[in-house]
C-alpha cells in the first residue's frame, strides 16, 4: 500500500473508553496520528478543528448519536471517510449508517488486523476520491482556458484587419499613399481567408468529435484514395519545387472507415509535409501491412520538429514556432483533426522526426480483411 | 519631437507588426521589430530601447510577462507597454504582472485593436515620463 509521506489524522469517537484506549494504540502503531473524543459533541467539534483524513465512530453513544456524527461530518468536510464501528450489526443499521454516508462498518468485537484493513481500505478510497477530484479541477482549468485560447485565436485575424481598416479611415491620402492602400487591403483579404479556413478547420473537428464526419464504415483500398488526394496537391506541390512519390500496390491497404474523412486524414497530412518542406524536398508515401493492422507513413525531407514540440503537435491549435515556420499559415488545427479521425477508426497516430532533417507520420489503422465487393 | 526615440516592438502577428510599425514610424519614432520571445531576446542583448510594445500572447501563453521581466531585469528605466487582444482578466499570469517580488513588469497596457492616436498617444506618454 502507498501511503502518502504526510502522516494522516484519525479521529476515534466512542464513549467507552477501553474501546479509545485499543483503537488508539493500534491505529497509533500503524503510524496514524490518533485523537479520542469520548462523545459526539466534542468528537465533532475535533473533526472540524483537526480535519481528519478519517473518522471511526461508535454507533451507540449517549448525547449526540453516531449518526448524527455521520451527517455533521459530511457537513464538515464530505471528503472525510467514516468508518462506523456497532455492537447490534443488524443489516438495517448497516445500511442506514452508509446511506446517510458512511464509508463502512465494524461489528464489535473486532480484531485489530480487521480495524487496520477497514482503515486501509477506507484511506484507499479517500485517495483516489481526491485523484479524480484533482482530475476534475485539472480538466475544469483546461476547459476554461480552452475558451479563451480559442477566441484569441478567432480575434486574432479580425483585430488584424480591423487595425488596418482603422489606419486607412484616419490617415488621409497623403500619409498612406495609393499602392501601400492595395497592399493593405490585400492583407484584409488574406486575413479573412484565414479567418474563414479558422472556421472551416473548427467545424470539421467537432464533426468528427460528434460523430457527423466518420459516419460510414465502408472496405476502403486507400491507394487510390491517396493517389486522388496526390492528385489534388500535386500543383501546390511543383509551386514549393517538392517532389511526390508513392509507392502503393493496389488492393493491399484496405481499412474499414469513411472515404471522406480518410481523405480529409491524408490531405492534412500530405499537405503538411508539403507545406514544411524545403525547396527541392521530398514527400514520400509508403505502406506495410502487420499483425492486422495497415500502416501508411508520410515522409518529408524538411524542416523537422523538436522534440519538445512533438508532444504538442496535435493539440488544437498548436504551431511551431520556430523562425524557419514563422512565416507559414495555418489554423494549428490540421493535426488535431488527424488525431480525433484516426481514433475514429480504432486507429492510431504517431510521429517520429528530427529538426532540419524531417518527419514521418505515421497512421495505422485495423486492416480490413474482407474481400472487395464484387 | 527632439531626438528619436528608439522602440522595440515586439508582437507574433506580422499585420500587426506591420501597422504598429508604420503608425509609429509616422510619428516618427525609430522603430525594431520583432516576431517572438527569443528574437526579442537576441535584440536586447546589443540595443537599449526607449520603450517596448509586447503583445502578451507571443509564443506561450504566458511568455509576454517573462519577456517584460527580461526587459525591466536588463533595462530598468525603459518602459514596457503591454498590448493583449484580451481582456486583462482573461490573461494567464497576468497576476504575474506585478511579479512576487512586487516589482512592475509593465507600465501601461491597452486593448487591441487600438485607436491609431490611442496607441501613438500612449506611446508618447510613457516616453515623456
Ligand atoms: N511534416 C511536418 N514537418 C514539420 N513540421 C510540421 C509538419 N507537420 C506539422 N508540423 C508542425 O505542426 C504544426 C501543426 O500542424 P497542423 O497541420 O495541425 O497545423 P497547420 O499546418 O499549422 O495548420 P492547418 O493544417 O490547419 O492549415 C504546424 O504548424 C507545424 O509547425
Ligand atoms: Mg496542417
Amino acid at each position: 500500500m502507498n501511503r502518502p509521506d504526510k502522516q494522516q489524522t484519525i479521529v476515534v469517537i466512542d464513549d467507552d473508553y477501553v474501546m479509545r484506549l485499543s483503537c488508539s494504540k493500534i491505529l497509533a502503531k500503524a503510524g496514524f496520528r490518533v485523537e479520542t473524543f469520548e462523545d459526539g459533541a466534542q468528537g465533532l467539534e475535533g473533526i472540524a478543528r483537526l480535519r481528519p483524513d478519517l473518522v471511526v465512530v461508535d454507533l451507540k453513544m449517549p448525547g449526540i448519536s453516531g449518526m448524527e456524527v455521520i451527517s455533521r461530518t459530511a457537513q464538515i468536510d464530505p471528503a472525510i471517510i467514516i468508518v462506523v464501528i456497532t455492537g447490534y450489526a443488524t443489516i438495517s443499521t448497516a445500511v442506514e449508517t452508509i446511506k446517510s454516508g458512511a464509508y463502512d462498518f465494524l461489528p464489535k468485537p473486532f480484531s485489530p488486523d480487521e480495524l487496520r484493513l477497514i482503515v486501509d481500505r477506507g484511506l484507499e478510497r479517500r485517495r483516489l476520491l481526491q485523484e479524480t477530484q484533482r482530475l476534475e479541477m485539472e480538466r475544469e482549468l483546461l476547459r476554461r482556458r480552452f475558451v479563451t485560447f480559442v477566441s484569441h485565436q478567432l480575434k486574432t485575424p479580425l483585430v488584424a484587419i480591423h487595425q488596418y481598416l482603422d489606419a486607412m479611415r484616419h490617415l488621409g491620402d497623403v500619409r498612406v499613399t495609393a499602392d501601400q492602400r492595395q497592399e493593405w487591403i490585400g492583407r484584409c483579404l488574406e486575413r479573412s481567408d484565414e479567418m474563414l479556413a479558422i472556421i472551416k478547420d473548427w467545424l470539421t473537428l467537432s464533426k468528427v468529435e460528434s460523430g457527423h464526419l466518420c459516419t460510414e464504415r465502408k472496405r476502403i483500398d486507400l491507394t487510390p484514395l491517396i493517389r486522388d488526394v496526390l492528385k489534388a496537391l500535386a500543383e501546390v506541390a511543383a509551386a514549393k519545387g517538392v517532389h511526390l512519390a508513392a509507392e502503393l500496390p493496389e488492393n493491399t491497404y484496405c481499412v474499414r472507415g469513411d472515404r471522406n474523412s480518410l481523405s480529409v486524414l491524408f490531405d492534412n497530412l500530405i499537405s503538411n509535409a508539403i507545406k514544411y518542406n524545403r525547396p527541392n524536398g521530398n514527400v514520400t508515401i509508403t505502406g506495410q501491412v502487420r499483425e492486422g493492422d495497415v500502416t501508411i507513413s508520410v515522409t518529408d525531407t524538411g524542416i523537422g520538429i523538436a522534440p519538445e514540440d512533438q508532444q504538442r503537435l496535435f493539440d488544437e491549435f498548436y504551431r511551431v514556432k520556430a523562425r524557419s515556420s514563422a512565416s507559414t499559415s495555418g489554423t494549428g488545427l490540421g493535426l488535431a483533426i488527424c488525431r480525433r479521425i484516426v481514433s475514429e477508426l480504432g486507429g492510431r497516430i504517431d510521429v517520429e522526426s528530427e529538426a532540419n532533417t524531417g518527419s514521418t507520420f505515421c497512421v495505422r489503422l485495423p486492416a480490413c480483411h474482407e474481400a472487395a465487393a464484387l | 519631437m527632439s531626438e528619436k526615440r528608439r522602440i522595440l516592438l515586439v508582437d507574433d502577428d506580422v499585420d500587426i507588426i506591420e501597422q504598429f510599425s508604420f503608425l509609429l514610424r509616422e510619428a516618427g519614432h525609430d522603430v525594431i521589430t520583432a516576431r517572438g520571445e527569443e528574437e526579442a531576446g537576441d535584440i536586447l542583448e546589443s540595443v537599449k530601447p526607449d520603450l517596448a510594445i509586447v503583445d502578451l500572447m507571443v509564443d506561450h501563453l504566458d511568455s509576454g510577462f517573462v519577456l517584460c521581466r527580461r526587459i525591466k531585469d536588463l533595462y530598468p528605466e525603459t518602459p514596457v507597454l503591454i498590448v493583449t487582444s484580451n481582456p486583462p482578466e482573461a490573461n494567464i499570469g497576468m497576476d504575474a504582472a506585478t511579479g512576487e517580488d512586487g516589482r512592475f513588469v509593465h507600465d501601461a497596457f491597452i486593448q487591441k485593436p487600438v485607436e491609431p492616436r490611442e496607441l501613438v498617444d500612449a506611446v508618447q506618454r510613457l516616453l515623456s515620463s
